[in-house]
């Protein structure tokens, strides 16, 4: 395809090329990876298959169709990405978001439940279309303590309760 | 016992007061899990296991039931609301569902899906009343290679269906696979790709994983961009189908409550399968295929019906073999056993009013579901409405809690997270989650009847097309793929592929 073909496509198609290029890489990297653990894992024989025989055959397969979907990238013509172009998405809160769940996880063993899920929508809040600090506030303590009750006191489930005492 | 006596024994449990109240509050529970996206039956069930403690055998089954076939009713109405699916049975229900909202039909579409799933629902329980020991005596008979192969089509036929490119499908297919083999090896006992890590050693959770892929993954998409939110604003009414709507859902929903019994007795078949394969075979008998994705009430109707009917026949193999044929009856299975009674073939002689007392408490439960559900609607639609910057984080603090309360495992909040960006990133570059999650379901199943039915006919590859019922499902597979695979056949798959957008 020439330059000129290249440039014609619309931001979507170019984003799709790009991440095809990219993921189908990555994948026949696993793919590769993958038949290679199963290969030490041991395959068994065909009366008596090892542990490592269908990670192997699904490795490779993997690899292979992987690899399909890099080499044809270049030449897809119709793919689009899903949803807006690359540079118009918000990585910013996506990224907060995910942040904001992670340290959430890393957080509820050692501050415990409570605070932690206050703080966690206290940042969610304030982040999605953010609400103003009272409601936020508000928001975030009251949410915390019904579910709390419902879910801890109510159905019983175990959580953490950190800096709160021993749960 | 004859069926008579034995619905007597049933009902005398199932209307047992305390029993209505369990059966009450599981189909309720069940439909409010069913309508907040990101939380779905497994994780509630989880959550309320350890409820059934301080329960009677019949109370803590009959309850824990209730939650799955209430979640099969809760998931439709977010899904036509919203466009986001409550729980993953309902991914279909989106397509059309949402598109009828969004004409000022969401009335009638959630209308349906209530009747439809009622049907179904009671159907699907008649069917397993009748039709439970000579099925059970049917799926005795399958051996490992039957369901080596089995579990390869419900695969190639969920990748045939799925939207966008088969290749990318395949992808998906193959890496839930691997996963779904992370952790110890059933045979040999070795660990297998868990990275020395002791919370692999049991392999990937599948709450997680779902929940970032479906739930979590759909937030981000939502977030993306600013945006108006999709709930369907308008006052929702006309919940009575009209005549011509029961005329073109009729036949769909008697399809659908057929198909969706009969896959629900597979493994792997459930409720998800039910309703893609559904939506397909409605599209494909349909006059006008090209009302389907733009607001055809026949793409509500059968899909519901097929995840309900689906949701009675899983209970058949779990009851009279004992083998759960998904997560959820997995699930079931353990409350049975945290009851001391082991279900399977003994489980009718041993414990008549336990397996009737559970039939016949499904015959109720679908009664209470439909009489609650349709008053009930407005106030699952202000549940709904609350805005997106609202919601959001709610639902992501459901998804948390959930994740969390099933295992009491913070590494599975990092897996829910670390599946939260991968699902966004598949949902961008269309790569489905479907294949990978039934992938990943059926992956250590498929391997073991791999390799059992290897072993069994010591090494011949032969036994997989010798025996009759295994080499007509690796036939029909060759041939979807096959007609997927080759540019003049893949214009007749597009017409019946399951398009999101």
């Amino acid at each position: 395809m020439s330059g000129a073909q290249c440039w014609a496509l619309n931001d979507g198609a170019k984003d799709m090329r790009a991440a095809d290029l990219c993921i189908g890489g990555l994948l026949t990297l696993a793919g590769a990876l993958i038949a290679y653990e199963g290969h030490a894992l041991g395959l068994g024989q065909l009366r008596e298959p090892g542990p490592g025989f269908i990670l192997f055959w699904t490795g490779l397969v993997l690899a292979g169709l992987a690899a399909t979907i890099m080499v044809t990238a270049p030449f897809a013509k119709r793919a689009q990405i899903a949803g807006v172009p690359l540079r118009e998405v918000r990585w910013a809160k996506l990224a907060i978001l995910i942040a904001t769940l992670g340290a959430y996880a890393a957080a509820l063993d050692p501050i415990g439940f409570i605070p932690a899920t206050v703080l966690m929508l206290l940042v969610l809040f304030r982040t999605i279309d953010p609400l103003p600090w009272l409601s936020a506030v508000i928001g975030a303590v009251a949410t915390t303590a019904v579910v709390y009750v419902v879910f801890g006191l109510g159905l019983g489930a175990q959580f953490p309760m950190g800096l709160l005492g021993n749960g | 016992m004859d069926t008579v006596q034995s619905l007597m024994v049933g009902f005398g449990v199932a209307l047992q007061p305390i029993n209505l109240v369990y059966c009450f509050m599981g189909v309720f529970i069940g439909t409010l899990i069913g309508v907040l996206p990101g939380i779905g039956p497994v994780a509630a069930m989880s959550l309320l296991m350890p409820l059934t403690f301080h329960l009677t055998p019949e109370a803590s089954i009959i309850m824990m039931a209730g939650i799955y076939y209430g979640a099969m009713y809760g998931g439709s109405t977010t899904a036509v609301l919203v466009n986001i699916p409550g729980e993953a049975a309902s991914i279909v229900t989106t397509l059309d569902g949402y598109q009828m909202a969004k004409q000022g039909r969401a009335g009638p579409a959630l209308g349906i899906a209530a009747f439809g799933s009622f049907i179904a629902g009671t159907v699907a329980v008649a069917a397993l009343t009748v039709a439970a020991p000579p099925l059970a005596s049917i799926a005795v008979k399958f051996g490992p290679a039957e369901y080596f192969s089995l579990m390869v089509l419900g695969l190639t036929i969920l990748v045939y269906l799925t939207a966008g490119s088969i290749l990318k499908s395949l992808v998906m297919a193959c890496v839930g696979l691997v996963l779904g083999l992370v952790g110890i090896d059933q045979i040999s006992g070795f660990p297998r790709m868990t990275f020395e890590r002791m919370e692999l050693l049991d392999g990937v959770g599948i709450v997680p994983m779902a929940m970032g892929l479906f739930g979590i993954a759909e937030i981000l998409f939502n977030i993306e961009q600013r945006q108006q939110r999709s709930l369907v604003g308008e006052r929702i009414e006309n919940l009575l189908p009209t005549r011509e709507d029961w005329k073109q859902s009729a036949g769909p929903i008697a399809r659908g409550s057929v198909l969706g019994f009969l896959l629900g007795i597979l493994p792997g078949g459930g409720s998800v399968v039910a309703s893609f394969l559904s939506y397909a075979l409605e599209k494909r008998v349909s006059r006008h295929p090209e009302r389907f994705g733009k607001g055809a009430i026949e793409g509500v109707a059968g899909p519901e019906a097929a995840n309900n009917a689906a949701a009675g026949g899983a209970f058949i193999p779990l009851l009279t073999l004992g083998i759960p044929p998904n997560v959820i009856m997995a699930l079931l299975l353990g409350a049975f056993i945290i009851n001391n009674v082991e279900p399977g073939p003994l489980l009718m002689i041993k414990h008549p009013q336990i397996f009737w007392g559970v039939v016949c408490s499904m015959y109720i439960g679908n009664a209470m579901l439909l009489v609650l559900n349709l008053p009930l609607i407005g106030l699952w639609v202000r549940l709904l409405k609350v805005p997106y910057n609202l919601l959001f984080p709610l639902i992501l603090l459901f998804c948390a809690i959930g994740c969390y309360s099933t295992s009491n495992s913070i590494f599975d909040l990092y897996v829910m997270v670390l599946f939260s960006l991968i699902g966004y990133l598949m949902k961008k570059f269309g790569y489905e989650p479907a294949p990978l999650v039934l992938a990943f379901v059926l992956g250590s199943m498929l391997e073991l009847n791999l390799r059992k039915a290897l072993i069994l006919s010591q090494g011949e590859l032969s036994t997989f097309v010798t025996r009759p019922i295994s080499a007509t499902c690796l036939a029909i597979a060759l041939v979807l793929l096959l007609t997927a695979l080759l540019p003049i056949l893949r214009r007749k798959r597009e017409t019946i592929a399951l398009d999101a957008t």
